[in-house]
């Protein structure tokens, strides 16, 4: 069984994951829903990849975390973006962009 | 900030480590929840959701150690990991006994090795840049070359040396108070500024202190200033009796203060007087006493010293100021270092390999006993990938598990080396180990800690890699049948690898002990057993004439024969092997001198009986009998090489020669007598003559009387039984005289080749060790092989194979390995043993009889490290080993 979909490249779930937070808090399995969701199902992202991930965000103080009732009364913990995770996302999602549109620019032409 | 912030939540982490995990946890079953809920409502039942769930999952464990890993940095898990390594260590006291003891002993022999190379060679020598010190020796013989006064004052102004002072190695009576006596230096101001010598009271000499007359101060030692003086400093200014001369305490050296030769002694320098030069005189070139030390200028080499020094004499010579090189053209500027390290060196390094390949056996060894283990718990591991553990982690586990066997070895290792260290000092008579400091201190402590990460990783990380590459089919195959292949290939390479280092270290081991035997062998020329040698010597001012020594020396000799339990007994100026001997040049009747020929003779000076007692032979003629007397005509015995080589083809009986070149008494020759080995005991034998005491001071020309003497008795039972009689007999005769180096001549000849011993006993301990870890070794591999194996020999029995085939069998695995290692050791054994060649006497590198004998030995302990477990398998019962399991 394939961890992810297709093949991350590295980072780029962390960057994902903040970008989700970016619209607001959620929860460990609410992420790996979104996601597979906002990516039309492309990433269906494995825990064993996303808790890790969530650990190092957390200890790179770009999100912080607490527990919270959830909808139907479970206990379930909350992950919210730091104003450092901001500033983070916006320079990852620029500098993917240039990324993108370089790489994209090579294999048209060559 | 977000460093700070980083560092911050990792130590709240660390903190809450467990409640984390316990967060993770609960977090990670909230999302199976979750999963199980959206897989119902997706319309599965709960069964199969819970099913699909975990099958997204995958191991949960895993999950948060993932997780975990994340804050936690490489080496998370490590306090556990020794936990678990402890706790599995004592679960096998057996193997860990084993291990840890064959650690211990590797450890052990590096360590206190090592301390003996760290204390000797990588210690500076006790004075100040030791690497520009030299003395100035004959490079024709290895040993202490005297110089004269003369050649003190004019080498001091040979360019090359910055400084250069003159001394002696004086014995001193010391009778204020208790008689005793003390060894101690003559040494000239700059000879004392060159070894950068300081006081911790008073002053070192005047420059006015040098000459005749004014010279009658004395420094003392620290150690003497303390014992004899109870450190008090009123010492200064006081008069003390040296050898019977008064002398004003100028000052007490710093303690530790060394003079050069000290470390080819027992006894370190305790005093110092001035070696007085009357400079103004006109000083003889021929009168030789004296050593000299110096310091060379910056970046001037002893090499160019001595091109400088050899330029001199030939200024010299051709100036007229003597007549002849007289050998002085062969003198060189010897570093210091070499001098008193040179043949301590080689020895030390030859032992510090020893050890160097017994530790590599040792690693060997246990890692033989490790991959043995690791068999017995692949399913363990197997079990452990399966659930997740990462391939770093079960590796890591057995690396730290190594490593707890290696620093527990280590620190037996280390009271292992604490012993051996001590015995070995006490036991040896190498003087160089004994002076300079050889402990156990942070340094040694340090390398042994390297020591103990290296054997980690020699013996662990190839059990360990092996058990990392457990695949998860092993979980669900056999546990018994042949271990794979590949495995088997590593413990074969170990035993030839062991095979070939205890094999090379064994040789090397047989060869210094043939060369010891050889050693033993050489014919001294005397007979040291029941002789009881003790020292005297008499103050000139209670001796002041012939007359007066020659009567006290045949009082006391006669005394002594007088009592029932000595043989005999004489007294002679120097003991064969007990301190060195030196030439006379003399003139023979007859024989004009030739240029560059100089006739010379060792000057020994005896009483009648001294080659009675020391049982040496009478080649020819007749031995000094007491009517050898001081008013009988001069007569003396030569040494068969002296005989031989100034009256070559002839009989020197009856033949005279005189002492000096000036016009002293002739000598007539009465005997010749066996050569005798002197300075060394590997020495070509000297030109040696033998003068009676009695008649010394008229065969010397001016009448001086040998006034220090050592007696030596022949006993009839144990010589060291009469040292009282003659420590008594002497303060019978003289109550304020101390005797001095009281030992048994076998005691004398015994320390002359304590350092061959030395070597020759630790190198044959250390190669008994090697040949035992390499037989435990091989047993130990076999014996696993068969454990291994007993379900398949059994089937083979039930089969109806002969259990002599069986045996074979077992034994020949084993035996492949050992004949490639015997070949490999061979082939190194016969390289590396080159470099022996400087320690070994009369035997060759290459001995035959030694490597085929050693190899043959090898062969027969290996036979029977691997019989016994190839025997245990020809008697297994095929029944129990097929029901087994």
């Amino acid at each position: 069984m394939p961890d992810d979909g297709v093949q991350l490249l590295p980072g780029t779930l962390e960057m994902m994951v903040l970008k989700v937070l970016s619209v607001g808090e959620e929860h460990g399995w609410g992420l790996g829903q979104r996601l597979q969701v906002m990516s039309r199902g492309t990433f269906d992202v494995n825990q064993g990849s996303l808790y890790p991930a969530l650990q190092r965000l957390l200890k790179k103080g770009w999100i912080v975390s607490d527990w919270r009732q959830t909808e139907s009364g479970r206990r379930a913990r909350y992950y919210r973006l730091t104003r450092t995770g901001a500033a983070r996302l916006a320079r990852e999602q620029e500098s993917w962009a240039r990324q993108v549109a370089a790489v994209n620019w090579v294999l048209k032409w060559t | 900030m977000s460093l700070l912030d980083g560092l911050l939540a990792r130590l709240r982490f660390l903190a809450r480590r467990t409640s984390s995990d316990r967060e993770l946890a609960e977090e990670l079953e909230f999302h199976h929840e979750r999963e199980v809920t959206s897989g119902m409502a997706a319309g599965l039942d709960r069964a199969s959701a819970e099913r699909a769930a975990r099958l997204r999952f995958g191991g949960r464990v895993r999950h948060v150690e993932a997780s975990r890993d994340e804050w936690a940095g490489p080496f998370a898990g490590t306090g556990q990991d020794l936990r678990i390594g402890l706790r599995r260590l004592r679960a096998q006291p057996g193997f860990t006994a084993v291990a840890l003891l064959t650690l211990a002993l590797g450890i052990g022999a590096n360590t206190a090795i090592f301390s003996m190379v760290r204390g000797v060679l990588l210690e500076p020598l006790p004075w100040p840049e030791p690497d520009r010190l030299v003395m100035i020796w004959q490079s024709d013989r290895d040993q202490q070359t005297w110089v004269s006064f003369r050649e003190i004052v004019e080498f001091s102004r040979v360019a090359s040396f910055e400084q250069l002072g003159g001394f002696a190695r004086i014995t001193a009576s010391l009778v204020d108070g208790e008689a005793e006596r003390v060894h101690g230096a003559a040494a000239t101001t700059q000879a004392l500024d060159v070894l950068g010598a300081r006081t911790v009271i008073g002053r070192l000499f005047a420059a006015e202190e040098d000459a005749p007359g004014r010279d009658d101060v004395v420094v003392l030692g620290h150690e003497l200033w303390q014992r004899r003086f109870g450190g008090s400093p009123d010492v200064l200014g006081t008069r003390i009796r040296v050898t019977g001369v008064p002398r004003t305490v100028v000052g007490v050296l710093a303690p530790g203060f060394r003079m050069p030769l000290d470390f080819r002694h027992d006894t370190p320098t305790e005093l110092i007087v001035p070696l007085a030069i009357d400079r103004s005189a006109d000083l003889p070139w021929g009168d030789r006493g004296n050593f000299i030390v110096a310091r060379l200028r910056p970046g001037v080499t002893p090499g160019q010293a001595t091109a400088d020094m050899h330029a001199a004499y030939a200024r010299w010579l051709a100036a007229g100021l003597f007549e002849d090189a007289d050998g002085r053209d062969t003198r060189r500027a010897f570093p210091l270092d070499d001098l008193l390290l040179g043949h301590v060196r080689p020895m030390l390094l030859l032992l510090f390999g020893a050890v160097g390949v017994i530790l590599l056996i040792a690693c060997a060894n246990v890692a033989h006993l490790l991959l043995a283990r690791a068999d017995a718990r692949r399913r363990d591991v197997a079990m452990r990938v399966a659930l997740g553990a990462s391939r770093l982690r079960i590796v890591r586990a057995l690396l730290v598990e190594t490593g707890v066997l290696a620093a527990l070895g280590a620190v037996l290792g280390i009271a292992f080396a604490w012993a051996g260290i001590r015995l070995a000092l006490a036991t040896t008579p190498v003087h160089v180990l004994r002076m300079r400091g050889v402990e156990l201190d942070w340094t040694v402590l340090g390398f042994t800690g390297l020591l103990a990460l290296a054997t980690t990783v020699l013996a662990g990380l190839a059990p360990a890699l092996h058990l990392g590459q457990t695949a998860l089919p092993s979980l669900v195959s056999s546990t018994r049948g042949e271990a794979a292949p590949m495995r088997r290939g590593v413990r074969r390479t170990l035993i030839a690898l062991e095979t070939a280092l205890s094999l090379v270290l064994v040789i090397g081991a047989a060869l210094i002990a043939r060369s010891f035997v050889e050693l033993r062998r050489i014919d001294l020329g005397f007979d040291p057993s029941g002789v009881l040698t003790a020292r005297v010597a008499l103050p000139p001012a209670d001796y002041p004439d012939a007359a007066r020594v020659e009567t006290f020396y045949r009082t006391l000799l006669e005394r002594l024969r007088a009592d029932p339990v000595v043989g005999t007994a004489a007294a002679a100026r120097v003991l064969p092997l007990g301190s060195q001997i030196g030439d006379w040049t003399i003139t023979i009747e007859g024989r004009e001198l030739l240029p560059g020929q100089y006739p010379n003779g060792d000057w020994q000076i005896v009483t009648p009986g001294y080659v009675e007692t020391m049982r040496i032979r009478v080649v020819e003629g007749r031995a000094i009998t007491d009517a050898d007397g001081s008013g009988a005509p001069p007569v003396a015995m030569l040494s068969e090489s002296m005989a031989r080589a100034y009256w070559p083809g002839a009989s020197a009986i009856g033949k005279r020669f005189h002492l000096g070149t000036a016009d002293q008494p002739w000598i007539t020759v009465v005997g010749i007598v066996a050569d005798v080995r002197h300075n060394t005991v590997t020495e070509t034998p000297r030109t040696e003559m033998y003068v009676p005491h009695a008649q010394w001071p008229v065969a010397r020309g001016d009448g001086a009387p040998q006034r220090a003497m050592s007696i030596v008795v022949g006993a009839r039972g144990d010589p060291l039984a009469l040292a009282p009689l003659v420590r008594e007999t002497v303060r019978a005769l003289d109550s304020a005289l101390p005797v001095a180096e009281v030992r048994t001549m076998q005691d004398i000849v015994d320390t002359a080749l304590a350092g061959p011993r030395f070597t020759t006993m630790l190198l044959g301990v250390f190669a008994a060790l090697a040949l035992m870890l390499a037989a435990i070794g091989l047993y130990g591999v076999i014996s696993f092989a068969v454990s291994r194996r007993s379900h398949e020999l059994g089937i083979r029995l039930a089969l109806g194979a002969r259990r002599s085939g069986v045996v074979r069998l077992v034994m020949g695995e084993g035996l492949v390995a050992l004949a490639l290692g015997i070949a490999a050791g061979l082939v190194a054994s016969a390289w590396l043993m080159g470099l022996l060649e400087g320690q070994l006497y009369e035997v060759t590198a290459l001995d035959p009889g030694v490597f085929g004998g050693v190899t043959i030995v090898l062969l027969a302990v290996a036979a029977v490290a691997a019989y016994l477990p190839a025997r245990r398998a020809a008697m297994i019962d095929p029944i129990e080993s097929l029901r087994a399991d």
